[in-house]
């Protein structure tokens, strides 16, 4: 098919400018095909955005600022190009901040929790939040001022510390400072006269403390053996002190069973019938004895001294 | 002095044309004719120059800047920015320069010398408004079309050259391209290559419009055609950055 040089034309032309109205919108970030909406917000400053600056919900970037002007509120009101497939509550806040330290501003919105949404022409809150750079440097300048009125003070510290430390001030430290030298030599001195007073005193405590040394070191046989045979007689006494205590038992029973009156002894202790007995045992022998006294022949007349013998 | 007078048959050729650019039915058919040639005959070299011109652009800046702490997508801003503002309108210029200017110097110095001119003026025949006008419409038309072209297919190739070379990843490249737009930019592109085709057109013109003496005439109109429509465009890419920006 011929193409006449008009249609040829035509059709470059038609097709550059097609072309070129899509890159232009692709480029300015305004949907191509979709419908958008254009909201608006004010800040107090506009820093660092211009026309074509992007638009952020939660990280994903929903449209692109159309337009910045100054209010005659001394504000600045600009104007965003959303998506509208992007619902966004009317109570949502518009944030002018920067994503990162190095990157460009963006506008962020913050979404509310109304359950009315926003439409085209309206009108939300914005905020201008202050960068780390721009904290950075008026911090900076704070603590420059600080720096400096620090070092004016040590300035001036130093200047007066000059001015007390006038002529009489420097003489009386001066004289401070010779009477401590002068307490310091005397001292000196006086350790120096008693040296040798000192030097024997130490000398004596060492020998003293060497002696003691010795007659440790040398007697330390016998005391050693003293130690063990003073063990020995302590281990002795205590079986000495079991034995006692077995014997104690021992005699304790044998005197209860005596006060019990059980065995010989004990009957013999608790039976008043044996005394009794030898009582007039004793009495009969007395009579007895009496009697021989008196009369011995009558107990011996039955027996010749040879039969006695 | 010959400067003087160079300048002073340009300007009294402009005026004749502009004064006969009233009489559309003397060169409606040329108009077209040129309007061909111009604009849809170029259309495949400027497709060519806007593809390397962005992926050389591309390629470059990514090797330039690959030390640099800045993010990727500011290549994509640079490559893109650069084509718009410069390289779209001053490259294709540079080029057509040589297509157009030659061209258009070639067939009038031709014309001139074998006496064809003559012919149409005895002819009774506004011989400017036949074969300046309709020349210099034709690139005052089709040049900011070719800008056109040769900005969309630079910044797909800058694009293209940063995905296939690994560089700068499309999405970087958009990202920053957009970011960076401004539509003054293009406004400036856009005007720029409107007096860049009127400039490579009309001294084309001038230069065959007055050729003397033969082949070699011929020749010799031609390439001044060409140099001075390169030097021109040159200067006044700096006039236009000195006055608009």
């Amino acid at each position: 098919m011929k193409f006449s040089n008009e249609v040829k034309v035509g059709i470059t032309v038609f097709l550059a400018f097609v072309v070129a109205i899509i890159g232009f919108r692709f480029m300015r970030d305004v949907p191509i095909f979709r419908q958008s909406m254009e909201i608006s917000t004010t800040f107090d400053r506009a820093d660092g955005i211009s026309s074509g600056s992007l638009v952020y919900i939660k990280g994903v970037r929903v449209g692109s600022v159309n337009r910045i002007q100054l209010t005659r509120e001394n504000n600045v009101r600009v104007n965003m190009r959303i998506d509208t497939d992007v619902p966004i509550p009317d109570n949502s806040t518009a944030r002018l901040t920067s994503l990162g330290i190095v990157e460009g501003k963006s506008i962020v919105i913050d979404l509310g929790t109304s359950g009315r949404y926003l439409v085209s022409g309206d009108e939300i809150s914005g905020m201008y939040e202050e960068t780390m750079m721009e904290v950075l440097g008026q911090k900076g300048e704070e603590l420059g001022d600080d720096v400096s009125n620090a070092i004016y003070e040590l300035n001036q510290f130093l200047r007066q510390l000059n001015a007390t430390l006038d002529d009489d001030t420097r003489t009386t430290l001066d004289q401070t400072l010779r009477s401590t030298q002068e307490v310091t030599g005397s001292i000196a001195e006086i350790l120096q006269g008693k040296k040798d007073e000192i030097d024997q005193a130490i000398a004596s405590g060492s020998h003293m403390i060497s002696q003691l040394d010795t007659l440790v070191t040398d007697n330390r046989p016998r005391v050693d053996s003293l130690m063990s045979s003073i063990e020995e007689n302590v281990s002795e006494l205590a079986k000495v002190r079991i034995e006692l205590e077995t014997a104690t038992a021992n005699l304790n029973n044998i005197l209860e069973k005596i006060d019990h009156g059980e065995g010989t002894l004990g009957k013999l202790v608790n039976d008043p019938s044996i005394y009794e007995n030898l009582d007039s045992l004793t009495i009969e022998l007395n009579n007895l004895v009496k009697g021989i006294n008196e009369n011995p022949g009558r107990y011996l007349r039955h027996m010749s001294i040879i039969d006695i013998f | 002095m010959n400067a003087f007078k160079e300048l002073g048959k340009y300007s009294s050729l402009l005026y004749q044309a502009l004064r006969s650019s009233t009489e559309f039915s003397t060169y409606r058919k040329n108009l077209f004719h040129e309007l061909v040639k111009v604009g849809y005959d170029s259309v495949p070299i400027i497709i060519l120059v806007g593809i390397f011109t962005g992926s050389v652009m591309t390629l470059q800046s990514a090797y330039q800047l690959q030390f640099a702490f800045i993010p990727l997508s500011t290549i994509g801003a640079i490559v893109s920015e650069s084509i718009l503002i410069e390289l779209a309108a001053v490259i294709s210029g540079l080029v057509l320069a040589g297509k157009v200017g030659a061209r258009v110097a070639t067939e009038l110095g031709t014309m001139r010398v074998s006496e064809q001119i003559d012919a149409l003026e005895s002819m009774g025949f506004n011989s400017v408004s036949f074969l300046v006008v309709p020349r210099v419409l034709a690139g005052v038309m089709m040049f900011p079309v070719l800008y056109i072209v040769a900005s969309i297919f630079g910044i797909g190739g800058g694009l293209a050259a940063g995905y296939f070379s690994g560089t700068v990843p499309p999405a970087d490249f958009l990202m920053g391209a957009r970011m960076y737009f401004y539509p003054w930019n293009v406004v400036f592109g856009f005007t720029k290559s409107f007096v860049f085709g009127f400039i490579i057109t009309s001294v084309a013109c001038y230069k065959g419009f007055f050729a003397k003496g033969g082949a070699e005439g011929v020749g010799k109109s031609t390439t001044e055609a060409t140099v001075l429509g390169c030097i021109y465009i040159l200067l006044a890419d700096f006039v236009l950055a000195a006055l608009l920006l």
